[in-house]
């Protein structure tokens, strides 16, 4: 972690947030309070609109009712590509760029958005390769990578931007068992250190351990939220009852 | 692996043989070349078994009086597209009156005439290749002023385009395979299959004049190759493309000749032009008197004049021929006897492996047919990648308003057949587009070409973008990029590297097509690799130079599909690579969709 730059994290907060697709209401009201350099762990079952959550609020869907507000400010106004690059995103199943090194996936946007020149950005993308310990595969293909290999690029990728909040969107639910630790491990690094985090998350024990708060969502809801020590020892809910006992 | 070598020492080999035959082939042999004058020496006297003209000289309504004398001839006057410039249709496949010489340069008796007539006048000429079915519309349109090609006056035609008086008239000839129980006209019927050139008098006589369905072709070549593998059981032929084509040891006769019903032969002009009309008859009756006519006609195609017919205007001075009936009875009479039939074996190898020919054939291939084919598939090319990004990236937009249009054009462009769009482009949009263009083709047949691909490419391209899995988008825009620099740097460039095989095929099937570019009428320098194989097939009534041009297509082609199966190869290469141990590689599951 030697290479490890500051990140300056701010707070994420969501107010009453609404997000109908075609027909179908996926977010009816949703709020969210991501104090900075903490992390939020949203749980709860498959269609309860988290994954749709996260699409939202980095406005690749845009809400139809609410707030967002990104160090206390409103971002509804602003250029949505300019928010984007303020907000790390890391996907389920990693949606490298085939077509480019691993090197160049890294690159891409410091050197496309950021104008940095081409030395300069081999120096980042080389150490942000470093951070999640992949220096070595710089210049090969992502296809020719392991699952947890190339979601560990993922990661250095959207870090390379020097984001102020990341997304992880279930992370690891792609991965091999055997490759599924590892990178919770450097999820959970990433928040010791002080990164701004919403991570969607079937791993109750990461959410457990790793998380500053757990937020239960279903249909389109925040039904409970609250340390994690509070909701998967006491929930309130017979909703988050019944889910934890399904899933633990 | 093994089969693909293998395949490979065939292709080397069989091209070594066709270099080394080449080389080492006879340079002696009859240099057929049906587009010199065959001279007066050929002469034939008025045909004995002509039937009788159904109307004398006294109806002819067209012909005029007297002319303007050549003096008053104002050059600007003329309405010429170019001054100073007689700009000429005409073909080039009905030796001896209209044919492109071994030199490539347009000649036979109606070009050479109608050069001396424009030297009266004080103009040059340039002459331009098209295809009979459009010379008189484009005569009509004035991308030509005039249109030489031993075009009959009809009236059906006089509606469209206006002509000068006459310079040589027609007889019909009836060809047929030798020993054919058709011997003459009154035995053609139906359920016989008579070949005509498409367009021409000879089928308005075989449906009007005798009530029968014809067989169409595209050209004199096409009929008469099929005449003699007698696919067709005759041909109404004009009596000039008949005797230039029919040669000694053909399976094949003239029966019998007709006269041309009450019709001559003159230069087409669009018909408000009144002007050039009145000059070209001036210059015409100025060759006529000066014997101009009289050496040329002797020179191309000498045969003695109907009774009560001589070319130019009615006061022109009736011009001084040979006795050419005489000439004609001093031959030795040319019968089957004097040359042998040769049996089909050898006519076969004659038409299609006469290596003289080939030879003949190479340098104008390469010199100007190769060049040609290769600016028109080129640039081609570039604007069918060019449209085909524009509409695929409109057919994959959300706005409904983007997408129709995309739809429709593709939907238009795919659905017409080549030589239609090439017709439209060329005839249609050529006269709006003349002066920009200054009436080269060159740029509307590319313009054509273009189009058309570019509603193929368009269709490839939405495929292969397509293709890309939404997470390629997702991730550009999450990393902050906007719609279309993320088309641009992730998701076009993925979706092109899987399409290029398709791309390729397309570029293939553009070479063909850039063929028919020739419809729109090329100058002698402009003439892509059909148009010189076909041109130099006409010249010499051998389909060899045929086959040299397809060699050349192959030549072109055949690296292109092993380009495409080296292309796949690699793609399917690296997915058999990562497959196994990584089920959930992107490009792997998108590829096997794709394949799907």
């Amino acid at each position: 972690m030697t290479t490890t730059t500051a990140f300056e994290p701010v707070s994420l907060a969501a107010t009453d947030i609404h997000l109908s697709l075609g027909h179908n209401s996926v977010l009816r009201g949703v709020d969210l309070d991501v104090p900075a350099g903490t992390t939020a762990a949203v749980i709860g079952p498959s269609g309860s609109g988290k994954s749709t959550l996260l699409r939202t609020l980095n406005r690749l869907y845009e809400p139809e009712r609410g707030d967002i507000l990104l160090d206390g400010k409103s971002v509804l106004r602003d250029d949505p590509d300019a928010l984007r690059q303020r907000i790390g995103m890391v996907f389920q199943q990693f949606n490298l760029f085939p077509h480019k090194t691993v090197l160049d996936n890294v690159t891409l946007g410091p050197r496309k958005l950021k104008r940095l020149g081409s030395d300069a950005a081999r120096e980042l993308g080389l150490a942000q390769l470093e951070r999640v310990g992949l220096r070595h595969k710089a210049d090969v293909r992502p296809s020719t990578l392991s699952g947890g290999q190339q979601q560990r690029v993922a990661i250095a990728r959207a870090l390379a931007m020097a984001p102020q909040v990341m997304f992880f969107d279930e992370a690891t639910s792609a991965l091999d068992p055997e490759l599924v630790k590892g990178i919770l491990a450097l999820i959970a690094d990433l928040g010791s250190d002080g990164m701004t985090m919403v991570v969607v998350t079937h791993e109750m024990g990461f959410a457990r351990s790793a998380a500053d708060a757990v937020v239960f969502m279903d249909h389109g809801k925040v039904v409970e939220s609250g340390p994690p020590e509070q909701l998967f020892e006491s929930a309130e809910t017979d909703r988050l009852r019944q889910f934890l006992s399904q899933v633990l | 692996m093994i089969g693909e070598r293998m395949y490979k020492a065939v292709v080397v080999a069989v091209a070594a043989f066709l270099v080394v035959t080449m080389g080492l082939a006879p340079t002696a042999g009859a240099d057929v070349d049906q587009c010199a004058p065959p001279g007066v020496q050929s002469a034939s006297a008025l045909p004995t078994n002509l039937a009788a003209a159904a109307k004398g000289p006294e109806e002819d309504k067209y012909t005029t009086a007297t002319v303007e004398p050549l003096t008053s001839v104002r050059p600007d006057t003329l309405g010429l597209g170019t001054a100073g410039v007689l700009t000429v249709g005409t073909l080039s496949d009905a030796p001896p009156s209209i044919c492109i010489d071994s030199a490539g340069q347009f000649t036979g008796f109606d070009n050479e005439l109608l050069r001396a007539i424009a030297g009266k006048l004080g103009l040059k000429v340039n002459f331009v290749g098209t295809d009979f079915s459009g010379l008189l519309a484009q005569v009509a349109s004035r991308r030509f002023d005039v249109g030489s090609s031993s075009i009959t006056t009809t009236d059906a035609r006089r509606q469209t385009v206006g002509f000068t008086n006459g310079y040589d008239f027609g007889y019909f000839s009836l060809v047929v395979p030798s020993g054919s129980p058709i011997t003459g006209f009154d035995k053609l019927a139906a359920g016989q299959r008579i070949g005509v050139v498409q367009g021409t008098v000879q089928e308005a006589y075989v449906v009007d004049t005798l009530g029968l369905d014809p067989v169409k072709f595209p050209d004199y070549n096409t009929v008469y190759a099929s005449l003699k593998t007698r696919q067709i059981d005759a041909w109404v032929a004009p009596s000039q493309q008949a005797e230039g084509t029919v040669q000694p040891g053909d399976p094949t006769e003239i029966v019998e000749n007709t006269f041309s019903l009450d019709n001559f032969v003159g230069y087409a002009v669009a018909k408000e032009n009144k002007p050039l009309i009145d000059a070209l008859n001036s210059g015409l009756d100025a060759v006529i008197a000066d014997g101009t006519w009289a050496k040329l006609y002797s020179d191309w195609v000498p045969r003695a004049l109907p009774p009560g017919w001589k070319p130019g205007s009615k006061a022109a001075p009736l011009p001084q021929l040979p006795d050419f009936a005489a000439i004609a009875a001093d031959k030795a009479p040319r019968s089957g006897s004097a040359v042998a039939p040769k049996s089909t074996l050898t006519q076969l190898k004659d038409s299609f492996l006469d290596w003289n020919l080939y030879k003949q054939a190479i340098p104008d291939l390469l010199k100007t047919g190769l060049p040609n084919t290769l600016i028109l598939t080129f640039a081609a090319s570039i604007i069918g990648l060019a449209i085909g990004m524009v509409l695929a990236m409109a057919g994959i937009s959300t706005s409904r308003w983007l997408r129709w249009p995309a739809r429709v054009y593709t939907d238009v462009f795919r659905g017409l057949p080549e030589v239609v769009v090439i017709l439209i482009i060329g005839l249609g949009v050529g006269p709006v587009v003349g002066g920009l263009t200054n009436n080269n083709p060159f740029p509307l047949g590319i313009a054509a070409l273009g189009l058309m691909a570019g509603a193929y490419i368009g269709e490839i391209f939405r495929s292969g973008i397509q293709s890309v899995e939404a997470g390629q988008l997702e991730a550009s825009r999450a990393l902050g990029f906007g719609y279309s620099a993320s088309m641009r740097l992730v998701v076009v460039p993925q979706g092109i590297r899987r399409v290029l095989p398709a791309l390729v095929n397309q570029f293939i099937s553009l070479l063909k097509a850039s063929s028919l570019v020739y419809f729109l009428g090329l100058i002698a320098s402009q003439r892509e690799l059909f148009q010189v194989g076909r041109d130099l097939n006409a010249q010499t009534g051998n389909l060899s130079p045929l086959v040299a041009a397809g060699l050349f297509y192959l030549a072109l082609t055949i690296p292109l599909t092993h380009l495409v199966n080296y292309i796949d190869a690699r793609l399917r290469r690296g997915r058999a690579q990562t497959g196994p141990d990584d089920p959930l590689d992107p490009a792997s599951t998108a590829r096997t969709e794709e394949m799907a």
